[in-house]
C-alpha cells in the first residue's frame, strides 16, 4: 500500500529531515513511527500525502509513484488518505460537523450523505452529542477527536496520524488508539507518528519504526500484531487509479 | 446540481461574514457602472436625435417682408417641381408668432412686446430621404439668388454637428467604460483578496484533505459574479431613476423633442449585466490564482 524507497528530504540550508528511508506499510498494518521531536516523523508523513516532495527516492502509493503525479492529480490522491494533524487544522469558528464534513464535501456527495457520514464519524469518536458545537468552544481533547473524525469520515485506505493522542487523557487516548486499530483491521494502512511512550504500550501495532535525526534506526515487528482482515494483493483503491490517470 | 448549491451556500456564508465589505464593494462598483450607464443613455439619445434630424431633413427659406403673395406662390410651385423636395409649406408671420409662443409655453410674456408681423414669413421645405448637403447645393445656389429670399436655414447642419457630438460622446463613453472596468476590476480583486486572506486557513485545510483548485476557486468566482451583478443592477436602477428625473425636468423646461428620449434598450441591459458579471468572474479568477496559490 505504502512503499518508501530511499527517501531523502533536505531543508535549506543544510538540515537533513529524512535520509535514505526505506519503509513499506501494507494493508491492515498499523505502524508506529517513534522518535524525538525533530526526528523527521512529521516530514515522513507529509511525504506520503504529497505535502512534501522528496529530494531523492520514490514514494509508491498503491503501487504508483506519486512523485510523478501531476499537480492536478494530487487532490485525488489525498482524498484516499486520512490525515490527523498534530495541530488539528480545524476551522475554529465552524461546528464539529462542518469540520468533519469537509473531506466529504470536496467529493461532491449530497448534503444528506455528507451529514450522515460526518455524524457517524463524530459518533465514532464520542462526539455524537456535540456535532453542532463550535470547535473553538471545545477542549483540546475534543478538538483532537474532531480532527480524527474528519480523517475517518472519508473512509480512507491510508490513515496517517501525527501525535493523535497528544492532547488526550489516558482513557480517551486508549479509545482513539482502539479506533485506529479498528481502521487497520478493516483494511487501512495506518501510520502513527508519536513520541509518547504510553502509546507504544497501549497500541496494538504490527510494526514499530524509530527515527533518529531523519534516519531509520530501528524497524521491528510489533509484540501484538493485529489480526489481518485483508491481503496485500487486494486491488488498490479506485481513487488512486483515478489520481494517476 | 448539489455541488453548485454547495458552492452557492459557501459563497453566501462567506459573504454574510464580511457583509459590510461586500456592501461597500457593491456600492463602489455601482457608482462606476452608473457613470457608464449614464454616458450610454446620453450617447444613445444623441444618436437617436441625429438619426431623427437626419431623417426629417428640412430647409427653411426666410422671406423678405416685402415679398408679395404672387412671387411667394411662384417660388413655392418652382420648389415643388424639384426632385429633392417632398413638400413645401408657407408659414406666414402670424403662424410663426403663434408657434413661437407655443414653444415658449410658460415664458410667453417674453413675446409681449413683439409684434406678430415682426417675424418673417417663410417656406418650410421637406426634403426627400437621403438628401445631403451636396445634393442640395444647386438648389441653395438658386435660392440664394432669388430676390425675395432673405435667409436660408438648413437643418442638416445641426444633424451633422449632432453627429460629431455623438461620435465624440461615443469615444468618451468607450474610454470611460474602460476606465470604470479597470476600477471595478480593482475593487473586485481587492475584495476577493481580503476574502482569500480571511479564508486562507480554510483554503489550506481544503487543499490538504483533497480539494481541487476548481473546488477552492468556485466560491470566489461566484462571489465576484454576485458583487458585479448586484453592482450592475444597482447602477442600472440608479441610471433609470436619474433618467426619469432628468427627462421630466428637461421636457418641462423646453418643449422641442425632449419627449422622445429613451433609456437603454433591453439588449444593452442584458449585455451590460453579462459584461459586469464576466468582469467579476475574471477579477476573482485572477485574484484567487494569485493569492490562494491555486
Amino acid at each position: 500500500m505504502i512503499q518508501l524507497i530511499g527517501i531523502t528530504k533536505r531543508y535549506p540550508p543544510d538540515t537533513i529531515a529524512l535520509s535514505e528511508i526505506d519503509l513499506s506499510v501494507g494493508k491492515g498494518e498499523l505502524v508506529l513511527v517513534t522518535g524525538a521531536s525533530g526526528a523527521g516523523k512529521t516530514t515522513l508523513l507529509r511525504t506520503i500525502f504529497a505535502a512534501e516532495r522528496p529530494d531523492q527516492g520514490q514514494v509508491n502509493i498503491g503501487g504508483r509513484d506519486i512523485s510523478r503525479l501531476r499537480k492536478s492529480a494530487i487532490p485525488y490522491l489525498r482524498r484516499n488518505i486520512g490525515v490527523i494533524f498534530q495541530d488539528f487544522k480545524l476551522l475554529d469558528s465552524r461546528s464539529a460537523l462542518d469540520n468533519a464534513a469537509i473531506t466529504l464535501e470536496i467529493r461532491g456527495l449530497s448534503r444528506r450523505e455528507v451529514r450522515r457520514r460526518a455524524t457517524a464519524a463524530l459518533e465514532s469518536v464520542g462526539l455524537g452529542q456535540k456535532i453542532d458545537q463550535a470547535v473553538c468552544s471545545m477542549s483540546g481533547g475534543e478538538q483532537q477527536r474532531v480532527a480524527i473524525a474528519r480523517a475517518l469520515a472519508g473512509d480512507p485506505s491510508i490513515l496517517l496520524a501525527d501525535e493523535p493522542t497528544g492532547n488526550l487523557d489516558p482513557e480517551r487516548s486508549r479509545d482513539v488508539l482502539q479506533l485506529l486499530q479498528r481502521c487497520a483491521q478493516a483494511g487501512a494502512a495506518v501510520l502513527i507518528a508519536t513520541h509518547d511512550p504510553t502509546v507504544m504500550h497501549q497500541a496494538n501495532y504490527t510494526r514499530l519504526v524509530h527515527l533518529t535525526r531523519g534516519t531509520l534506526t530501528n524497524d521491528r515487528p510489533g509484540i501484538r500484531p493485529t489480526v489481518r482482515l485483508v491481503r496485500d494483493d487486494d486491488p488498490p483503491n479506485a481513487s488512486l487509479d483515478e489520481a494517476s490517470r | 446540481m448539489s455541488r453548485l448549491a454547495y458552492f452557492v451556500r459557501q459563497t453566501l456564508q462567506a459573504m454574510r461574514a464580511s457583509l459590510r465589505l461586500q456592501i461597500g464593494a457593491v456600492f463602489a462598483i455601482a457608482v462606476g457602472l452608473l457613470l457608464v450607464a449614464t454616458a450610454q443613455v446620453v450617447s444613445n439619445n444623441i444618436d437617436a436625435a441625429t438619426a431623427r434630424w437626419g431623417r426629417g431633413l428640412q430647409l427653411t427659406i426666410y422671406l423678405k417682408a416685402e415679398a408679395t403673395t404672387g412671387r411667394i406662390t411662384v417660388l413655392k410651385s418652382l420648389l415643388e417641381q424639384r426632385k429633392e423636395v417632398r413638400s413645401v409649406r408657407f408659414i406666414d408671420s402670424a403662424t410663426a408668432h403663434q408657434r413661437l409662443s407655443e414653444s415658449l409655453a410658460s415664458n410667453e410674456d417674453l413675446l409681449r412686446d413683439i409684434e406678430p408681423n415682426l417675424l418673417p414669413p417663410s417656406l418650410e421645405v421637406q426634403l426627400v430621404d437621403g438628401t445631403d448637403q451636396a445634393k442640395l447645393r444647386p438648389l441653395i445656389a438658386v435660392l440664394a439668388q432669388a430676390p425675395i429670399v432673405d435667409e436660408l436655414d438648413y437643418r442638416g447642419h445641426w444633424a451633422r454637428r449632432l453627429g460629431a457630438i455623438a461620435s465624440v460622446s461615443r469615444k468618451m463613453g468607450s474610454g470611460l467604460a474602460l476606465l470604470v472596468a479597470l476600477g471595478c476590476l480593482y475593487i473586485i480583486t481587492s475584495t476577493i483578496r481580503l476574502g482569500v486572506y480571511a479564508r486562507r486557513d480554510q483554503i489550506a485545510i481544503q487543499k490538504l484533505v483533497g480539494a481541487t483548485d476548481a473546488f477552492v476557486r468556485a466560491p470566489f468566482l461566484i462571489e465576484g459574479a454576485i458583487q458585479s451583478l448586484f453592482g450592475a443592477v444597482l447602477a442600472l436602477s440608479g441610471a433609470y431613476a436619474l433618467f426619469n428625473y432628468a427627462s421630466g425636468k428637461l421636457s418641462g423646461a423646453v418643449g422641442f423633442g425632449i419627449g422622445e428620449v429613451s433609456f437603454l434598450s433591453v439588449e444593452q441591459i442584458v449585455v451590460g449585466l453579462s459584461a459586469a458579471t464576466l468582469l467579476g468572474v475574471c477579477g476573482s479568477f485572477i485574484t484567487v490564482g494569485r493569492y490562494a496559490e491555486v
